[in-house]
């Protein structure tokens, strides 16, 4: 992100136009008969040199306040979390613009998850890695955003095989914090893989399964999803409103917040050189063009 | 210089010197005999010279010189722009050139008036002895010629109203004007008083030049490159005013303040 260290540095600007209007360089002053023929041949100079002036402190004033590049570096990413969202995309989200909702939200969720790594899984009636593990937030986003009803399929819910295919997400993690958030509306309709070994799986990699039910109660199954939230440590949520879902990833993300990471910093890259290089050439412009050089007069 | 230095100078220019003679170049009314020549549609009859007439066989007429005393107008065309001068002020050359011209015209018993053309006022000095040419000088010399215009209209009805005569206009002519039907009517003599260093401004300096008529400032760097631009922007403009004299005969030439005043108005009035 391009910034100023000393944006105050500006207010200087108003001072090179009082300046510029009232303090006018001293030089001798002769009467001279028909400065009219004169003033018409160094008029178009004078404004050159008016010109040069302005620029010139301009510049300077710019440089002064030291334009800064300013980019977030993390050198130690296992201080951060390694969060896995699976999103049901079975045909039932479609009800009450569920699917929607729930898309908004979790994007909301993943640009507040900044030194965090992010993969996200979808699963109907069968489950699939949309992206793996990742600090590229951009992506992560920009598929989620992409994903509609149907693309793994509408009348089944493998939610099993979802919670399984996502634990092997984590096969070669180094972070401590694991965690998954699964999210449903239904009850899992294929035999896949076992509850069990999709658990067991989960807790050999030491993840923490957040599940969330949204829509009627009737349509999910409460116990199975609070069984995996409690066999893991985590919590389970239910909602069956937007403000209720958004509540919840709030939770979630004040639970499950990343401590401070001390190896991260702040990577500067200043650019005042550009604006005092330009500064320094206007004004051998500037002196070239007054003619103070000792050989011109 | 003081009046009485300047006038002292002239004197001695004028009084001792015998070259410039005292016969006048304009033909006209006076009794001076000129020369004989045909007669020509408009000539008077009366100057017809019937003895000529007969031994030639066709119309001859005398030819006379003006009156050795004829009237001489000296209009100084006072600006702001004459408070300049490197050697010494053009003022002060036209005061020069005033004393030269004023006791010119008593030495030959011309009848001379002197007037002073400003928007503000006018000043007339009848040139009758050589107390009057030292007041003229001395006017000049007090005059605060700061913020003062030249008043070329005033200076056009006067000369139309007055008779035929020998005409100088003093000034530096930086306001150009239309001289025709005054050229017309008398024998003008444009002077144009000018300084060395107003032509060719190399003064090597980053100045303030200040307009001697409103006060406003130019900011310049005076150098050789952009004094010869001046210089010749300046040429061009004088060009102009030099082709308009030669158009209606007026005479007309330059006087530097670093000239000799009376050599150079001898070179000019010969």
């Amino acid at each position: 992100m391009y910034s100023f260290e000393y944006p105050y540095v500006f207010l200087l600007l108003i001072m090179v136009a009082v300046c510029i209007l009232f303090c006018k360089e001293k030089v001798r002053a002769i009467y001279f008969p028909h400065t009219e023929l004169l003033s018409s041949l160094v008029r178009s100079k004078q404004i050159l040199l008016n010109l040069l002036r302005v620029l010139i402190l301009s510049l300077l004033i710019i440089g002064l306040s030291s334009p800064v590049k300013t980019e977030e570096i993390i050198l130690d990413n296992s201080k951060g979390h390694e969060i896995s969202l699976i999103l049901d995309a079975s045909g039932s989200m479609n009800r009450f613009d569920k699917f929607k909702t729930v898309k908004a939200i979790m994007i909301d969720f993943i640009s507040k998850r900044k030194t965090d790594k992010l993969a996200l899984s979808v699963f109907a009636d069968f489950a699939y890695t949309v992206v793996p593990l990742t600090y590229d937030k951009k992506s992560v986003i920009k598929m989620l955003d992409n994903i509609e009803i149907g693309v793994a399929g509408r009348r089944k819910t493998a939610l099993y095989e979802a919670l399984f295919l996502s634990s092997k997400l984590f096969n070669n993690s180094k972070s401590k914090e694991r965690i998954a958030i699964l999210l449903t509306d239904g009850k899992d309709n294929t035999d896949s893989v076992p509850l069990d070994m999709a658990i067991e799986r989960a807790k050999d990699n030491k993840i923490k399964v957040y599940t969330v039910a949204v829509g009627d109660k009737k349509d999910y199954n409460a116990e199975v999803l609070k069984y995996i939230a409690n066999s893991t440590g985590a919590k389970f949520f239910s909602a069956n409103s937007y403000e209720s879902i958004q509540n919840i990833y709030k939770q979630i993300n004040q639970l499950e917040k990343s401590e401070i990471n001390i190896n991260k910093y702040d990577k500067k890259t200043y650019y005042f050189h550009y604006p005092l290089t330009l500064a320094l050439v206007l004004l051998l412009i500037y002196f070239w063009r007054k003619n103070t050089w000792v050989l011109n007069k | 210089m003081l009046a009485q230095e300047i006038l002292l100078r002239a004197k001695k220019n004028v009084f001792t010197n015998k070259s410039a003679g005292e016969l006048s170049k304009i033909r006209g009314d006076g009794l001076d005999f000129c020369e004989i020549r045909p007669y020509e549609p408009g000539d008077e009859i009366r100057k017809i010279n019937f003895t000529a007439s007969g031994k030639t066989g066709e119309l001859q007429t005398n030819i006379f010189n003006e009156d050795k005393q004829i009237n001489i107008v000296i209009c100084i065309m006072l600006s702001s722009s004459l408070h300049f001068g490197s050697q010494c002020l053009k003022s002060e050359t036209i005061a020069q050139i005033i004393a030269l011209l004023g006791c010119s015209s008593i030495k030959q018993k011309n009848q001379t008036q002197l007037l002073f053309f400003t928007k503000d006022k006018q000043q007339l000095f009848r040139i009758n002895n050589t107390t009057d040419v030292l007041h003229a000088i001395e006017a000049i010399q007090t005059w605060d010629l700061l913020e003062t215009e030249p008043d070329f209209q005033a200076m056009h009805d006067y000369l139309l109203q007055q008779q035929k005569s020998m005409v100088f206009i003093i000034g530096d002519f930086y306001q150009h004007d239309d001289y025709s039907l005054i050229g017309h009517k008398s024998q003008i003599n444009a002077l144009i008083v000018r300084d060395m260093l107003e032509e060719m401004p190399n003064f090597s300096a980053e100045l303030d030049l200040v307009n001697t008529q409103d006060g406003s400032t130019v900011e310049a760097n005076m150098n050789k490159k952009l004094a010869s631009k001046y210089h010749a922007k300046l040429n061009a403009e004088d060009d102009k005013l030099f082709s308009h004299f030669v158009k209606h005969k007026i005479n007309a030439g330059k006087i530097y303040t670093n000239d000799d005043a009376f050599t150079k108005l001898s070179q000019i009035l010969r």
